[in-house]
């Protein structure tokens, strides 16, 4: 112990040389602990929970993964089958690279996971329940998981690797470029709710409209995220990746929050949602916007933005009433 | 580890002496630590106006101008001293952007601790939740964090601060002491004496203090 530590609190000595084995990834047992000092059994026993907690909860590596992935200097190096050709981008959860799978002549983007991840064995398997559950996810919009593997430290899984220019962002902040976005529409309010610019529609039984509100979506997602990947905790580093292509109506999202998977929403929110058994359950039709197209054969649809007067109006009306 | 108070570390008698590899050296050690005070003492709502590299790269500036205070009297170890300094640029971006001090006088405990402001629950919130914790994880851990927030906005502001000292910035005991200005028994007591509060106060929390709430 660094510390000359006579006049310190006894169970504080205990607490730090306990806290610096599990800040080294040990997990020291308290029973063990309670047995060696007797005379501080009652505190060991009652508080260390309490300290592995705030270490657990309040302990944030901050940007840890980027930080501590080593400049791979793997370019032009192997990792299973994959052969890297260059690194296409790195974050919190690990460096993206581009890749060729060697056995089939295809790009791929290859994603090699922090260390952290790569070496607990509990988050692993979390990951790869997820990058399972996101290859179950069938949709032209979503890219397709190809592989979740290992090769010595290195964990990682691959991806159809899409090229920069349908990655073009159709992000929230984005949202004001998108053609069927009405500035007009941001503060219109529905039943006493602010209804925002993007909801999804869907026709009701009774031939009327049914918006699906953004606190719908977000449950439709977790509890497909609950269901599938989380069991009640969860690491992940496998995002759902999806094609952006051409703007649709409706799927902006720009309120999502917090944002549930990745970064373009718009059409895995499609996908999760047009699977959806359940019935909405916020429902309200729309005073305000005209319907003017028949469903589309999916059953969704999406009322248009209402025009404005055409400005010829009053001279129509002028000459009709000749 | 930054070496104990009352003796210059060699690193830093080597940067005074216009070591420029060794400046690099120094600025980097204790470059995350200081990241992580920072995020968790900077107003959530100056986020996106003003960056934390920015804050430690003043604040190295200053130390870089007051190096030879620190060699003369290192009543601190360097790295509560380094803090000290950056603290008073968050402070300083404070009363720039917001208008106010970093801290109420009244309050202050010492002249380290006084001169930044403290780990308020907004910044903790925000870190807590913050943009490391991808979507799924907040999902599955926005309930414990948030308890665990709940908690700690309960607790006495000195004892929330030790907390965060010894757990967040990851201090020994010697420079937690040096930072809120207390004797090394002092802060050592004062650290078990806040984790009693908050086991009681978890205890009370669904979830107790494991905290699964599932």
């Amino acid at each position: 112990m660094s510390e000359e530590s006579s006049d310190r609190d006894p169970f504080e000595v205990v607490a730090e040389s306990f806290l610096a084995r599990y800040r080294a990834g040990e997990r020291p047992s308290i029973d063990d602990l309670a047995a060696r000092y007797p005379e501080l059994a009652g505190p060991i026993r009652r508080l260390l929970p309490a300290l592995v907690r705030v270490e657990r909860d309040l302990s944030i590596e901050v940007e840890a993964g980027a930080q501590e992935l080593p400049p791979l200097p793997i370019i032009d190096k192997w990792l299973g089958d994959y052969r890297i050709l260059r690194e296409i981008g790195r974050g919190g959860m690990g460096v993206v690279y581009e890749a060729e799978q060697i056995s089939l002549s295809r790009r791929v983007a290859l994603k090699v996971l922090p260390r952290q991840v790569a070496g607990d064995g509990e988050a692993l398997e979390r990951f790869r329940r997820e990058a399972k559950a996101a290859a179950r996810l069938h949709h032209t919009n979503i890219v397709p998981v190809f592989e979740v593997g290992r090769d010595g430290e290195a964990a990682y899984y691959t991806i159809d690797s899409i090229r920069n220019k349908e990655c073009a962002p159709e992000t929230p902040g984005n949202s004001h470029r998108n053609p069927y976005f009405r500035k007009s529409l941001l503060n219109k309010r529905v039943d006493g709710r602010r209804a925002g610019p993007a909801p999804l529609w869907r026709p009701a039984d009774n031939g009327s409209w049914c918006a699906i509100s953004h606190a719908r979506i977000r449950r439709v997602l977790w509890t497909w995220l609950d269901a599938e990947i989380n069991e009640g905790q969860g690491v992940s580093g496998c995002r759902i990746v999806c094609r952006p292509g051409r703007p649709r109506k409706g799927f902006g999202c720009s309120r999502l929050s917090p944002k549930p998977v990745g970064g373009r929403l718009g059409p895995v929110l499609r996908a999760l949602v047009e699977n959806d058994p359940v019935e909405p359950t916020v429902t309200h039709t729309s005073p305000w916007l005209p319907i003017r197209r028949e469903p589309r054969r999916s059953g969704w649809t999406f009322p248009e933005v209402r025009e404005s007067q055409p400005r010829n109006r009053l001279k129509k009306s002028a000459s009709s009433s000749r | 580890m930054s070496p104990p108070p009352g003796q210059v570390p060699d690193l830093v008698a080597h940067v005074a002496a216009g070591d420029r590899e060794a400046i690099a050296e120094l600025l980097g050690r204790y470059r995350d630590r200081l990241r992580r005070m920072v995020a968790v003492r900077l107003d959530p709502r100056l986020q996106g106006r003003v960056d934390a590299s920015d804050v430690i790269q003043d604040g190295y500036m200053d130390a870089m101008r007051r190096l030879e205070e620190y060699i003369l009297d290192p009543s601190v170890s360097f790295y509560v001293w380094l803090r000290f300094l950056v603290g008073q640029r968050v402070t300083e971006y404070h009363r720039r952007y917001l208008g106010r001090p970093g801290r109420d006088v009244g309050r202050e405990v010492s002249i380290y601790r006084g001169a930044m402001p403290g780990a308020s629950t907004g910044a903790l919130a925000a870190r807590l939740l913050g943009k490391l914790t991808s979507p799924s994880q907040a999902a599955v851990r926005a309930e414990r964090k948030l308890q665990l927030q709940e908690a700690l906005n309960r607790m006495d502001p000195l004892d929330r601060e030790i907390l965060v000292l010894r757990h967040y910035e990851q201090m020994s005991n010697i420079d937690a002491a040096a930072a809120l200005g207390l004797e090394r028994a002092a802060a050592s007591k004062r650290y078990t004496r806040a984790l009693e509060r908050l086991e009681k106060i978890l205890k009370d929390l669904p979830g107790g203090v494991d905290g699964d709430v599932s």
